[in-house]
């Protein structure tokens, strides 16, 4: 038993450089924000359907009614915003967890109008994990801050802490449509 | 000393980076498992096991999709040889059926209008939806539905393998509503 942990200690903790996890940051950040950015108007639009259409999901479920539309608008500017900060890599510590929350409500929000459009659930739990790690440790403002106080450069470091975080969102991604197997194949 | 810590980001001056630096180094050194690598081994459990929750849902007689926890539904669901689905259909003077887009109806994409529709008729507002659909259609500048006179609210009933091959007439047909576009000048 103990072997056994230990080999999957090793394999789930193995190494990986500050460079691959911060250029991922990067990457799905992007992606992230032209997702949510060519959809402006039409989110905008959809906050102000007709409120019978309203069917919460997710962390919108706690609202009884749709919210004010100028409140919506106000929130997906602020996740725009916390999203360039994301990409940036400017104080990840706070702005991606901020970042990760404002997207999965948003997105909850979005897909309270009668439909869950599941295309959206890998990215959400991505930018979970990606906001709640050591992503920004190169490639980001805060690596920069870090390197003119410090002279300490992350990029080429490999560490643990940037392995783990790469095995999780493959291993959520598996996991997000392996959900669907026990249906397909014992057709409950 | 920052140590049960998922970000780098723990200290913001030298000193504090310098001492989570070798905090972290002296725990991966000094013990097999330390508190930073916990909290990592634990929150990717809860990840998991959270991720994974929803196929309990395959099991219950009324199943129940969510976001972003989901059973993915369309993955399993039995497909048969029609489909129903509620839509808008134009008329025009000479009975001939043209497509009145979605976003006639509503906003968020085909399939969340399509969703919408189904919900207004379920719930008895096809009457409402008719009209509001005939007005945007009144007001509309579109060549292909100038000579649309009637619309309808309707669940069509498709065989899928005709309907892909060309076919566009369904099985059958309920009509939920019908009502007249009234243009200004008319």
């Amino acid at each position: 038993m103990k072997r056994w942990l230990k080999k999957l200690e090793e394999y789930w903790f193995a190494e990986g450089p500050a460079a691959r996890l911060a250029v991922l940051r990067i990457l799905i950040g992007a992606f992230a924000l032209q997702y949510v950015g060519v959809r402006y108007e039409m989110l905008v639009k959809i906050a102000r359907t007709d409120e019978s259409l309203f069917a919460p999901v997710g962390v919108a479920a706690f609202l009884s009614g749709p919210i004010e539309a100028w409140l919506f608008e106000a929130i997906l500017i602020a996740t725009l915003a916390a999203n360039v900060a994301f990409i940036l890599g400017w104080r990840h510590r706070y702005t991606g967890p901020l970042f990760a929350g404002l997207l999965m409500w948003l997105l909850c929000y979005r897909n309270s109008w009668s439909m869950i459009f599941h295309s959206d659930n890998a990215m959400v739990m991505h930018v979970l994990i990606l906001g709640l790690t050591a992503s920004s440790d190169a490639y980001s403002l805060d690596a920069l801050r870090r390197a003119r106080r410090n002279d300490l450069s992350a990029r080429s470091r490999w560490h643990w802490r940037y392995g783990w975080p790469v095995r999780l969102m493959c291993a959520v991604a598996v996991a997000t449509y392996s959900a669907s197997i026990p249906a397909m194949v014992c057709n409950p | 000393m920052n140590v049960i810590t998922l970000h780098s980001d723990a200290g913001a001056d030298a000193g504090a980076e310098a001492a989570y630096n070798s905090a972290d180094s002296a725990i991966v050194q000094s013990t097999p498992f330390g508190a930073s690598k916990w909290a990592a081994a634990g929150l990717s459990l809860v990840m998991l096991v959270v991720v994974l929750l929803p196929i309990r849902e395959n099991w219950k007689a009324k199943p129940k999709d969510d976001f972003p926890l989901s059973y993915f539904p369309m993955f399993s669901e039995v497909r048969g040889e029609t489909y129903k689905v509620t839509h808008i259909v134009g008329l025009d003077a000479r009975a001939n059926r043209h497509l009145v887009r979605h976003t006639f109806a509503g906003t968020g994409g085909l399939n969340q209008v399509r969703r919408q529709i189904r919900k207004t008729v379920r719930e008895g507002g096809s009457a409402n939806l008719c009209q509001s659909v005939a007005a945007r259609v009144a007001k509309s500048k579109q060549t292909a539905l100038a000579e649309v006179s009637q619309i309808r609210i309707v669940t069509g009933e498709y065989k899928l393998n005709e309907f892909f091959a060309g076919d566009r007439k369904p099985v059958r047909e309920v009509i939920h509503a019908t009502c007249g576009v009234e243009r200004s000048g008319q």
